[in-house]
């Protein structure tokens, strides 16, 4: 139903990732930005959590063989259709035969295509995730897109379609990715065990400090440049359990912030936890960019939480009020 | 409310902190100690299905709860993790014994030279004391079916590379300071090769794809030449 013409190594299919299989060393996964896989989905109706095609760095394109809705969610780009520029955060039809073709973004990092009915593959451990790093998941063993690769699609409701596809398309407004004075984006953090061990004066660092992201980051976690933090002695942890967002310090002075597919178990210190709600828009600061660490209590986390649930409910009321145009 | 504010009239053998909104940390306050993991592994099996808890990871003297916070809450999580280490529940799991066939040395082992250099054991006495001794599941992490084994003869160890490898073997049975493990997919790694086994420690079409777990013993034995 879907052709790929053209594809980069980081083009993959993902969901929400396996969240049953931690405990056995297998990463979370899924899409980096969760939040845009989840706003395209309920644009299209789907359930918020059905398979889609993360990509960044490089191009993407793809050929329509049939009609069908998909929706373009996350980091802006220069996106066409037969030619034609199409925003970001937008939902049409395409017709059969049409050719969608995505550039890498320069704003941000991860752009979302997600397909009525979500792409059809098998689950692997509770997932259509693509793991590359253990060979799973995803409609091709755990590999990549590549050219002259075919997605099906699950069905999907056709009145949607065509009501859409004469509305034209529509579109929703994103979250917001607040930034600081210096232009660094601002990420909520929620301290750790060991931030009491940080010298006192590394501790008011890192709230203070843009920390630059570093070109060897990835879905296995975002390396960041910037002072040298330090504990007050030295410290060797056992190896303990991690989250997505978890902010260690190894050894070089330099966090490092875990992300989809990070190790399921680490040693370093940790200074904090970036609160979950903020994880799709640190993922989309690129190299070069810088954060900064916003310190906040864990009720203004699962306020924030409640915010972004909160911003779906607009999205799914947007998509009822598209289908019902007449 | 910060991490601190968790740590509360716990017992001064461990204690919880928040990692982020949706996951509590229990760590162990003192040195790697066998009951306490025994107790650790009793509370990741039963914390997988209290009220709200979506995963448990055990590590080595801690364990890791995380939870869904539009069902449940820190504080209430917090609470059954207290009352079951009070009281651990007896999880009934028999563990399973693991014997491993090792290529030792030679071309599969190319860190045995330098581990008997910093040992002075002869490599014939350094295989012979990795492969009588006597293994346990300490936590399963790292990457996918990677058991940390505890029980490595303190007369083995060797501190990591200086400069990790960039691609090892997945089947890389390896020393890194006073811990053995066997690499389950093929990776980076700064720890010591001294062999190479064909075991698959992974299978996704399994419920549970690790092949070892927690609480599991292992031995290792030198594969006998065809």
């Amino acid at each position: 139903m879907i052709e790929v013409l053209s594809a980069g190594p980081f083009a993959t299919v993902q969901d929400l990732g396996r969240t049953a299989y931690r405990d056995q060393g297998v990463s979370l996964g899924g899409a980096m930005d969760s939040h845009a896989l989840r706003m395209g989905n309920l644009m299209l109706g789907n359930n918020a959590g059905a398979a889609g095609i993360e990509t960044t760095a490089s191009p993407l394109v793809l050929r329509f063989n049939t009609d069908m809705l998909f929706a373009l969610t996350g980091a802006a780009c220069t996106i066409t259709l037969d030619g034609i520029a199409l925003p970001i955060d937008w939902c049409m039809q395409a017709k059969r035969g049409q050719v969608l073709e995505i550039q890498p973004s320069r704003e941000g990092m991860w752009t979302y295509v997600c397909v009525a009915g979500g792409i059809d593959c098998a689950e692997v451990l509770g997932s259509r995730s693509t793991d590359t790093k253990i060979g799973i998941g995803g409609p091709f063993d755990g590999k990549a897109l590549s050219a002259k690769d075919h997605l099906t699609c699950f069905p999907s409701d056709p009145t949607d379609c065509a009501t859409i596809g004469a509305l034209g398309g529509y579109g929703v407004a994103p979250i917001a990715r607040p930034r600081d004075t210096d232009g660094a984006f601002v990420v909520r953090v929620l301290t750790a065990r060991e931030y009491d061990d940080f010298i006192p004066q590394h501790q008011t660092l890192f709230w203070s400090a843009p920390w630059q992201v570093e070109r060897e980051s990835n879905r296995m976690g975002y390396r960041l440049s910037g002072p040298e933090l330090q504990t007050i002695q030295p410290l060797s942890l056992p190896s303990y359990g991690l989250v997505v967002g978890v902010i260690q310090v190894p050894p070089s002075g330099q966090p490092m912030i875990q992300l989809a597919e990070a190790n399921t178990c680490g040693g370093y210190p940790k200074m904090g936890v970036v609160i979950a709600a903020d994880l799709p828009r640190l993922v989309q600061v690129r190299p070069g960019q810088s954060v900064r660490m916003q310190r906040v209590d864990h009720t203004a986390a699962l306020t924030a939480r409640r915010t972004n649930q909160g911003h779906l409910k607009t999205v799914i009321t947007a998509k009822r009020t598209a289908c019902a145009w007449s | 409310m910060d991490h601190r504010q968790l740590i509360r009239d716990t017992p001064p053998e461990y204690d919880i902190s928040a990692m982020g909104e949706a996951g509590l940390l229990l760590h162990v306050s003192h040195p790697i100690n066998m009951q306490a993991q025994e107790t650790i592994w009793s509370l990741a099996r039963a914390g997988a299905d209290w009220h709200g808890v979506d995963e448990t990871i055990a590590g080595v003297n801690n364990l890791l709860v995380v939870f869904d916070p539009d069902i449940t809450d820190a504080a209430a999580v917090e609470k059954l993790i207290s009352k079951a280490w009070a009281n651990p529940p007896n999880m009934g799991r028999t563990p399973k014994l693991h014997r491993i066939p090792v290529r030792y040395g030679g071309i599969f082992g190319p860190d045995l030279p330098l581990l008997c250099q910093e040992t002075g054991l002869s490599p014939e006495e350094y295989i012979h004391r990795h492969s009588t001794g006597k293994y346990i599941v300490m936590a399963v992490g790292a990457m996918a079916g990677f058991g940390y084994l505890g029980g490595l003869d303190p007369s083995l160890a060797v501190p990591r590379r200086a400069t990790p490898r960039m691609n090892i073997k997945a089947g890389s049975v390896i020393i890194g300071g006073a811990q053995t493990a066997v690499t389950t997919v093929t990776s980076p790694s700064g720890w010591n090769v001294i062999g190479q086994t064909d075991t698959q420690f992974f299978d996704p079409s399994n419920e549970r794809p690790a092949m070892l777990q927690l609480g599991d013993q292992v031995t290792f034995h030198p594969e006998e030449s065809a």
